[in-house]
């Protein structure tokens, strides 16, 4: 038997018939298979341990369903506790290789200690026509004056179902990052709720995509302001090609009380297909006046006015389809450390090749 | 504090009096409450109606059985419809003129400025009071040009019958919403407006509708058809005074509009607040033709109202423009729809919302593009303006893309009113309730400046007795 | 010296929407001169420019544009592009989602003699180190929050990347620092040295106007050419400026 859900739900319905409040997934029940984690990179200051920590945390995530669902399964669980004052910015990395019909699940705690910095990188991948499904929760508690990069990298094979899910608790000064690059699978579903609860907390969540053959993105990213003069920024980012089609969920959430506190969310979508399908939800909630929230929204092809510059630079219309492309991989691995880069690299010509421009 | 608290009340019941008034309840008959099939075989009786209209009421009837409340937008679990009295109607005919209106319906109108304003400013006029249309009328010089605008009742048994059933509830039909299924069994009055190719009705008509009757709901249809080539500007007003029972309104407006051919359709809305205001409006243009939205919500205690816009044609265009203001006890759910059905087409959508006084206010949109949208384009601007800590303001798009060469863009913000722009107003001498004023009045003004004066003015005038007590 | 680099006859334009902008202009540029375009603000240099370019926003009513006497009247944007046709753009345009890299790499790739993998990188870097850009804006999205001057000075390096034949340059000097101004203008001077080039700068800057050799100055007001003539007709327009010229438009020189 499998488990139905509804996951990225949204956190206040609209209209039914365009099928953005949620999206429906089945999942596995069987037991995981075996996979070890390559852990790279910098943990001086660190504590890992393969148990969890955060089991009554502050928060739960977008859907308890989903989140019930990985904690039940997960196979791997860790903790990694960043010590009072340390800081790291070389990344720590924690890399997954699976398997054809692999299912796994994973859940980490991660803890910023006060006044303690991190990067940490989780990179997912198998080859590129595999299958199977990769479910992960992250829990992230950021304590006083803390700040976290976290980095997720999927690049599961095309006949994968990959949902990638982070929360965050950000408490006085702190802030977390949270980059999400759901990049493989058929069905890659990701979801991040970052809950600025501190005096001046913040959180940035990026999203990059490039949405290729019949690949079907769902994204789901919400900040809830709690503090006064918090700071947020969501950001999406992605391309679509060839049949792909993405759903993007992006939600401002202003409580009472979080005065001074500013938001903003910006969503970008290149159209390179006929055929390609998008869907935006930008939604903003305000329950206090001493905010400032901002959102923006641009969804089509190619501007004619960017066109027109590109092309007296004597470049065509396909050329320019290209380098939105290329320059699209070449920032996402200039954010990445070597080894990682070289993962897009692959992606690039063993995944992307085939596309039509 | 407390003075200022006691001087808020106080303008909030001048406000309100302009429209409060009621009237005694005479020569009505009235219907058992709630909704059966015999309550609909009566209704359509009375009207002595075709009989594709009777079988039109109840397969809405069965749908409206079918279909559930919707799962999002504002809480209407106290909206009982079983308490709903469906139809409720005054014992009088129609007139055509001015004094054959009885008495206390008349003064009514008189009151809300209706007859003054046709006389100054409007080609027609029509008025429904509850259920019924109380008066119709069109100036001749209008009328030779072959426009019709009468009510929607009467033209069903006159020459323009078939053209009504080609159309009626064709663009909102009963399967929509469980409104819409609900105003398919019960409707009752409403206008018919039908402009002929290439002609431009100068000056605009305007339907007013009134609902007098505590507990009751008004279900009135507007059809209105512009053919090719041809120009309209309809005004419509709306308005109630308070009752402690929820009073429903759930009309249905359908606009079509031929190639070539203008509609501007301007909506002031101040149902008292204790209306559930489940409005459908729809309009389908044509190729080159284009409509305009102009909507103000100012009263309602709940209201769900999203008037969309199908532009069918190629280069069929689009604009709304809009405006909301939740106060006390308001939950206002309001925004629009498009869909973009042709090549380039194109919309734009211009919204501002005001919250004050625990009032929630959202923004809700969809914007669709179809495969068929080729080089269309379509921008949605929304601002929220917060004027204290304990109201609400959510803004809820959605964008639907199925076609690549198009270009979608959305921008919203929220806010309250800039310190900054207080303290500079403050520095040259005004003072901070003024200041703030002004400022919201500017807030509105792209608004305001789009609607017939004597709203403009109205709208202006109830943003400054809003304002009056203080803000936060 | 009299080889005809570009050839603009009875050339009018419109914008899309049909308002008429630019009105029977002729006009030629040979090989080896540099052209100056001067007009009051409004009076259609811009369009002009861009127009050689085929912007999609203008549309040809009449005439002919002839470019090294091959008719391109009717060859889009990049064709024109990759025929040596350069514009310096009076407000270069932000795009989103395109490094200034990867685009200067692409473009480069058009150009009548593609600089190849490490000479390429080579000159980059030298022509960023004399217009004093710092090397990673080469990552940043091109023009995407670059201030005014920045954006000028990232024209320039795309003039001296892809070395066109023909470079209009719209107003490259204007919201330039002093340093980024004698730097702009040693390009030019540069660009100058090859008699196979021509150059057509719009500006309203006396300082660097007198700096330059020039060949011929056209007057545009309105949308028309009211005169023509030599660097004697910038120091008239100095004094009176285009006071003479403008109760002239509409008059026979249509
Ligand atoms: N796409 C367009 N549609 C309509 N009018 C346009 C369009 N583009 C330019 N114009 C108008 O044409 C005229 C010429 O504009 P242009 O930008 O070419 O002037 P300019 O000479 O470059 O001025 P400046 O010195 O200020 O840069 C202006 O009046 C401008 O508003
Ligand atoms: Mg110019």
């Amino acid at each position: 038997m499998d488990t139905i859900l509804n996951g990225n739900n949204i956190p206040v319905l609209t209209w039914n018939h365009f099928n953005v409040n949620y999206k429906q997934i089945q999942l596995y029940n069987r037991p995981d298979d075996k996979n070890n984690p390559v852990i790279t990179g910098d943990s001086t200051g660190m504590h890992i341990k393969n148990k969890t920590s955060l089991d009554n945390f502050l928060i739960s995530g977008n859907d308890a369903k989903t989140a019930s669902y990985i904690i039940a399964n997960a196979s791997i669980t860790k903790t990694i506790t960043v010590n009072k004052d340390n800081s790291v910015e070389t990344p720590l990395i924690f890399d997954m290789t699976l398997k054809d019909n692999d299912k796994l699940t994973a859940l980490f705690d991660i803890i910023l200690e006060e006044n303690s910095h991190a990067n940490i990188i989780v990179s997912i991948s198998s080859s590129a026509n595999a299958a199977g499904q990769y479910t992960d929760l992250i829990r992230i508690h950021a304590k006083k004056n803390s700040s976290l990069t976290f980095t997720c990298l999927q690049l599961l094979g095309e006949n994968f179902l990959a949902f990638n899910n982070a929360i965050a608790y950000v408490e006085n000064d702190a802030k977390v990052t949270i980059h999400h690059m759901p990049l493989g699978g058929k069905t890659a579903l990701a979801s991040a709720l970052t809950d600025l609860h501190g005096y001046k907390a913040a959180s940035e969540i990026y999203a990059d995509y490039i949405g290729h053959s019949r690949q079907d993105i769902d994204l789901n990213y919400v900040t809830r302001h709690y503090g006064k003069k918090g700071l947020s920024e969501i950001k999406m980012t992605g391309l679509l090609l060839n049949d792909s089609k993405k759903t993007a969920r992006g939600t401002l959430d202003f409580h009472h009380g979080c005065k001074g506190s500013s938001g903003n969310e910006s969503e970008n979508v290149l159209l390179l297909s006929k055929t390609a399908k998008n869907k935006s939800v930008p939604l903003m909630l305000c329950d206090e006046d001493d905010v400032v929230g901002n959102h923006g929204a641009a969804i089509g092809a190619l501007d004619e006015e960017h066109l027109f510059y590109l092309q007296s630079r004597g470049i065509d219309e396909t050329s320019a389809r290209q380098i939105f492309l290329d320059s699209a991989i070449a920032r996402l691995k200039n954010l990445l450390p070597q080894n990682l880069a070289a993962k897009i690299d692959t992606y690039d010509k063993e995944v992307l090749c085939n596309e039509s421009l | 504090m407390s003075d200022t608290t006691k001087k808020k009340t106080m303008v909030a019941d001048v406000d309100r009096n302009l429209y409060d008034f009621k009237k005694a309840e005479k020569d009505v008959e009235k219907l058992a409450s709630g909704l059966t099939e015999d309550i609909v075989r009566q209704i359509s009786a009375k009207k002595h109606e075709p009989n594709w209209m009777l079988e039109h009421r109840l397969k809405s009837l069965k749908i409206y059985n079918e279909l559930k409340v919707p799962n999002w937008g504002p809480d209407i679990t106290d909206l009982d419809i079983d308490n709903i009295v469906t139809y409720v109607r005054s014992k009088t005919k129609m007139a055509a003129k001015w004094d054959e209106v009885p008495a206390d319906i008349k003064d009514t109108f008189e009151r809300l400025g209706i007859p003054e304003a046709e006389r100054t400013s409007l080609a027609g006029v029509g008025a429904q009071y509850d259920s019924e249309l109380v008066y119709h009328n069109i100036q001749d010089s209008v009328a030779k040009k072959g426009v019709i605008y009468s009510g929607i009742e009467e033209a069903l048994a006159g020459p323009y019958a078939e053209m009504i059933k080609q159309h009626f509830m064709k663009l909102v039909p009963p399967s929509d919403h469980k409104f819409a299924a609900l105003h398919g069994a019960v409707w009752s009055g409403g206008s018919f407006v039908y402009v002929p190719p290439y002609t431009t009705v100068d000056i605009p008509l305007q339907s007013y509708f009134r609902l007098n009757s505590p507990g009751a709901g008004q279900f009135e249809h507007t059809l209105i058809i512009v053919d090719k080539g041809a120009y309209l500007h309809f005004i419509e007003g709306c308005s109630a005074p308070k009752y402690n029972v929820a009073n429903l309104h759930a009309g249905c407006v359908e606009l079509f509009v031929g190639e070539n051919a203008h509609l501007r359709y301007s909506t002031i809305e101040n149902w008292s607040k204790n209306m559930y205001n489940l409005n459908t409006k729809r309009a389908k243009v044509e190729r080159n033709g284009s409509m305009e939205w102009i909507s103000g919500s100012f009263g309602s205690h709940v209201s769900y109202l999203y008037p969309m816009t199908i532009l069918n044609g190629e280069y069929s265009k689009s604009e709304f423009t809009g405006i909301t203001f939740a106060g006390e006890g308001q939950n206002l759910d309001t925004g629009t729809k498009i869909l973009h059905n042709a090549p380039h087409t194109s919309s734009v959508v211009n919204t501002k919302s005001l919250s004050k006084s625990g009032g929630i206010g959202t923004f809700r949109s969809a914007v669709t593009m179809t495969e068929k949208a080729h080089k269309s384009k379509s921008s949605v601007s929304c601002q929220s303006l917060m004027l204290d800590d304990k109201s609400r303001s959510d803004t809820i798009p959605l964008m639907d893309v199925r076609c690549d060469d198009v270009n979608v863009g959305h921008e919203a913000s929220i806010g309250r009113i800039d310190d900054e722009a207080v303290f500079y107003l403050m520095s040259r001498g005004i003072n901070e309730n003024e200041a703030k004023t002004l400022i919201v009045n500017g807030f509105a003004n792209p608004i305001s400046k789009e609607l017939p004066l004597e709203y403009a003015v109205e709208m202006n005038n109830l943003i400054r007795l809003e304002m009056e007590g203080g803000i936060g | 010296m009299s080889d005809k680099l570009l050839e603009v006859k009875n050339y009018s334009i419109a914008s899309t929407d049909d308002i008429s902008i630019l009105h029977n202009l002729n006009l030629t540029i040979n090989k080896g001169e540099t052209h100056i375009l001067m007009g009051p603000n409004g009076a259609g240099k811009s369009t002009f420019g861009s127009s050689l370019l085929a912007n999609p926003a203008y549309k040809t009513t009449s005439g002919s544009i002839l470019f090294e006497n091959e008719d391109i009247t009717d060859l889009p944007t990049d064709k024109r592009a990759k025929k040596g046709i350069f514009l310096s753009f009076q407000s270069p345009v932000e795009v989103p989602g395109i490094s200034l890299y990867s685009f200067l790499r692409a473009a480069s790739k058009n150009t009548a003699n593609p600089l190849k993998g490490k000479l390429f990188r080579q000159k980059l870097n030298d022509t960023l180190k004399n217009l004093d850009l710092k090397h990673e804006y080469l990552e940043r999205d091109l023009n995407v929050g670059f201030s005014g001057g920045e954006r000028k000075k990232v024209e320039m390096l795309q003039l001296l990347m892809l070395s066109p034949k023909l470079a209009i340059m719209d107003e490259t000097d204007s919201g330039l620092d002093v340093d980024a101004v004698n730097i702009m203008l040693r390009g030019i001077t540069e660009f100058q040295q090859d008699n196979e080039k021509g150059l057509l700068i719009i500006s309203h800057n006396m300082h660097i106007l007198d700096k330059l050799k020039i060949d011929k100055v056209h007057i545009l007001v309105k949308g028309h050419i009211v005169a023509e003539g030599g660097s004697e007709l910038i120091d008239e327009i100095n004094k009176t400026g285009f006071v003479r010229f403008e109760t002239q438009e509409g008059g026979n020189n249509v």
